[in-house]
Order: C-alpha cells, then sequence, then structure tokens
C-alpha cells in the first residue's frame, strides 16, 4: 500500500467518522422513524447526503475527471440481500456505519453487532451460505452490454438524470424547511450532516479512484478484508480498510472532544441481539454486494439500477421488522 | 423532583425512544417521568417526539459524559 493510499484512506476515514458522530447519522433510524414516529429529520440528512454526492459524482465523472465503477443490477441478490440487511439493522440497532462510528464512542452493543457484521459477511462469502450468494447472484442484467443505471434504462444522458434527481429532492427538502437547529444533545442539524457527508462522500470517489479503486465509502467490502486478515490471514488491505479504520478513530475523537466518550454496555439479551442482528446484517450486506453506505450512499450517486433496488429492499426490510418489533407494540399501548 | 423515572442507559437504538413513549402514555395527564438516557441520538429523538406530539420538555439535566435526564410532562388533554 502506497504512501498516499494510506494517508488519503485515513484521512476520509477521519472526516467521515468525525462527522457521523456529530450528526447522530444513522439511516437505519432515517429509514425507520419516518414509519415509526412520523419524523423525517434523519432521512432528509441521508437524501441530502446522496443528492450532494449525486451531483459531484454525476459532473466529476461526465467531465472524465475520475472513473466510476457502477454496482451491479444482480437483482435477486439486491431484493434479498436488502430485505436481510433492513431486518438485520433495525435487530442490531444501527446500520453498518452507525454500528462502527458506535463502536468509537464506546457502545459495547455496537461491537457485538460489528464482530456479527464481519462473520455474516465471511459466512455469504466464503462459508455455508456462499451458494446461497451465487444462486442469487447468478442473474446480472446489462444495458446495452453495460451495468444498469437509472439513466440507461430509460435512455437518458446521466448527466441529466444526475443532475435531474438532486434538484427534484432538493426542492423537497427546501420546501420542508431545515425545522429545529438546535438538537437537546448539541450535535449537527440534519442540513449540516448532510452536507458533510456528501462533500465526503465526494472526497472518497477522488481520492480512492486516485490510487485505482474506482468506488467511493463503503463499508461492507473494507470490513471483509479486516476479518479475512484477523481469521485467515490473507492481506487484502486497501483504501477502503484505511478508510474504516480512521472512520472508527475519528468518530473517537469526536465523542472525545465533545465529552461524549462512555463505555456503555447493554443487558444480556440485548447484546444477543445486537449479535445476532449484525449476522443478518452482514450476510444481506454481502449477498447485495453493500450495505446502507456502499449501495445506498456511494452506489446510488453512481446512479445504479442495482443500489437503488437495494435501498429500497433496505427500506422495506427496516419497516418490516421495526413493525414486528416496535410499532404492534406502542399501537397497542396507545389504544 | 419527576413523579416517575425510566432508565434507558445502556439500551440499544430505538428502545429508548419507544418505552419512553410508552412510559409517558402511560402517565396521568400532567404528571412528570423523569427519563435517564446515555445516547445523544436517543435524547434528540425522545425529545423530538415528545414535542410534536404535544408534552411538555420540562427539562434537560447534564448528568456527565453522554448521559442525561430528561423531564417530560404529559399533556393535559
Amino acid at each position: 500500500m502506497g504512501g498516499f493510499e494510506l494517508i488519503s484512506g485515513l484521512a476520509v476515514g477521519l472526516a467521515f467518522g468525525y462527522a457521523l458522530q456529530r450528526g447522530r447519522f444513522c439511516v437505519n433510524t432515517g429509514f425507520r422513524d419516518i414509519l415509526m414516529v412520523k419524523d423525517s429529520t434523519m432521512f432528509r440528512a441521508w437524501a441530502l447526503a446522496v443528492i450532494v454526492q449525486m451531483a459531484g459524482v454525476t459532473v466529476l465523472s461526465g467531465l472524465d475527471f475520475m472513473p466510476i465503477t457502477v454496482p451491479p443490477f444482480w437483482w435477486a441478490a439486491n431484493i434479498a440481500g436488502g430485505l436481510m440487511f433492513g431486518v438485520g439493522m433495525v435487530l442490531a440497532g444501527g446500520c453498518s456505519s452507525g454500528t462502527c462510528y458506535r463502536v468509537g464512542e464506546g457502545m459495547a452493543g455496537s461491537l457485538l453487532a460489528l464482530v456479527g457484521f464481519g462473520l455474516g459477511i465471511l459466512l455469504a462469502d466464503r462459508g455455508a451460505l456462499q451458494p446461497l450468494q451465487d444462486v442469487l447472484r447468478s442473474d446480472i442484467v446489462f444495458v446495452g452490454g453495460e451495468q444498469a443505471t437509472l439513466a440507461n434504462v430509460i435512455g437518458i444522458n446521466p448527466m441529466w438524470v444526475g443532475l435531474a434527481i438532486p434538484l427534484a429532492v432538493g426542492v423537497w427538502l427546501w420546501r420542508g424547511g431545515s425545522g429545529n437547529r438546535q438538537y437537546a444533545s448539541g450535535g449537527w442539524a440534519w442540513h449540516m450532516s448532510g452536507f458533510a457527508l456528501g462533500a465526503i462522500g465526494i472526497a472518497a470517489w477522488l481520492s480512492s479512484s486516485s490510487v485505482g479503486r474506482e468506488f467511493g465509502l463503503s463499508m461492507t467490502g473494507p470490513i471483509r478484508t479486516w476479518f479475512v486478515l484477523a481469521l485467515s490471514g490473507e492481506n487484502y488491505l486497501d483504501w477502503g480498510s484505511v478508510m474504516i479504520a480512521g472512520l472508527i478513530v475519528g468518530s473517537f475523537v469526536a465523542a472525545w472532544v465533545h465529552q461524549e466518550l462512555r463505555w456503555r454496555v447493554p443487558r444480556g439479551s440485548r447484546m444477543l441481539q445486537a449479535g445476532g442482528g449484525g449476522i443478518v446484517m452482514g450476510v444481506g450486506a454481502q449477498i447485495a454486494g453493500g450495505c446502507n453506505i456502499g449501495h445506498s450512499m456511494t452506489g446510488m450517486s453512481a446512479l445504479s439500477l442495482g443500489s437503488a433496488v437495494t435501498t429500497i429492499g433496505i427500506l422495506l426490510g427496516a419497516w418490516v421488522m421495526a413493525y414486528i418489533l416496535f410499532i404492534r407494540s406502542m399501537a397497542a399501548q396507545s389504544a | 423532583m419527576a413523579d416517575t423515572q425510566l432508565d434507558m442507559r445502556g439500551e440499544i437504538c430505538p428502545y429508548p425512544l419507544v418505552e419512553s413513549k410508552n412510559a409517558v402514555e402511560k402517565l396521568e395527564p400532567g404528571t412528570t417521568i423523569e427519563v435517564l438516557i446515555d445516547y445523544p441520538l436517543a435524547l434528540d429523538n425522545v425529545t423530538r417526539w415528545a414535542q410534536s406530539a404535544g408534552h411538555e420538555v420540562v427539562e434537560t439535566r447534564d448528568l456527565g459524559p453522554s448521559e442525561w435526564a430528561l423531564v417530560l410532562r404529559r399533556k393535559k388533554t
């Protein structure tokens, strides 16, 4: 690994972890709370992060400033993996990025969820569930010999689609207003988090592409590299691996500086739930070829159809599990 | 001093929100509950839910690193 790869991956990871912690950013919360308590605050942060990155990637790749890799549309894997990931993240109490930054803050439940996530990835990538992954990934749909995107399936120039979606979503966000900018915990308001994470996403594409990894932020692949190294000794560490390490350190620094660092241990049954949810999340993310970051932010910014379908799967999986675990009991309580 | 207390320290997301909502809805109108929370996101979304549901956020007391006591009063009607 070269010096620039190491330093740029670490720098992007540190910024990413810092922003995740200050924004308390969690796609699990964002997707779940629009249904559970009709609160779209965190969903808006995610949507803003996606459109900022999508506009940036569209312009930079359109001007041939950087090459991009579009995640494939292996529809069965996208749907099944997305649903599993959504179910798993509600059980685990956090998405993959939420789980990682909370490790940096000192949350033991998230540490166990991260271990489960890594084991789930290995289970589908090279363990007992590998045949399932192979079957689900066997049918890849191409459009005109290229990976399917939201642009080429409807035959429109990607520049138009990649700017029209941010414009439309941006108008929706703008019309909704920013709401209360002062949060009880003193963290960043949703629009601050959205802009910061979108900008960090663009920086990730630029620095990662410059060292030959033609992609942006991701969690599943990088986490897999660390678990493969730890369990089998094979060294696949790359820009993404360093970025993940930086993320955890960045979140630790943010929590430390703002006096939010604290070792928190849930009771035993909740620890089991977090670890089990992590495994389900890991299997789902590995099968789909990415998670709420690799697909729902980075892949979406590359207009990947597979990423859009996976994101819808994650949303539906999260809603089903939130309904089973929480919404039913809340409705019974209110009645 | 609040009428009842709910200790959500150590809980994972979203149990603080779910349990706080259930507990507030069990209160007599006008009475208060003190919720102990040790996760920033939970403090934010419990506060946001209470305000949007029309309950009063009486006080947010800082108890130390990432630890708060949130006092909520159930709305009158």
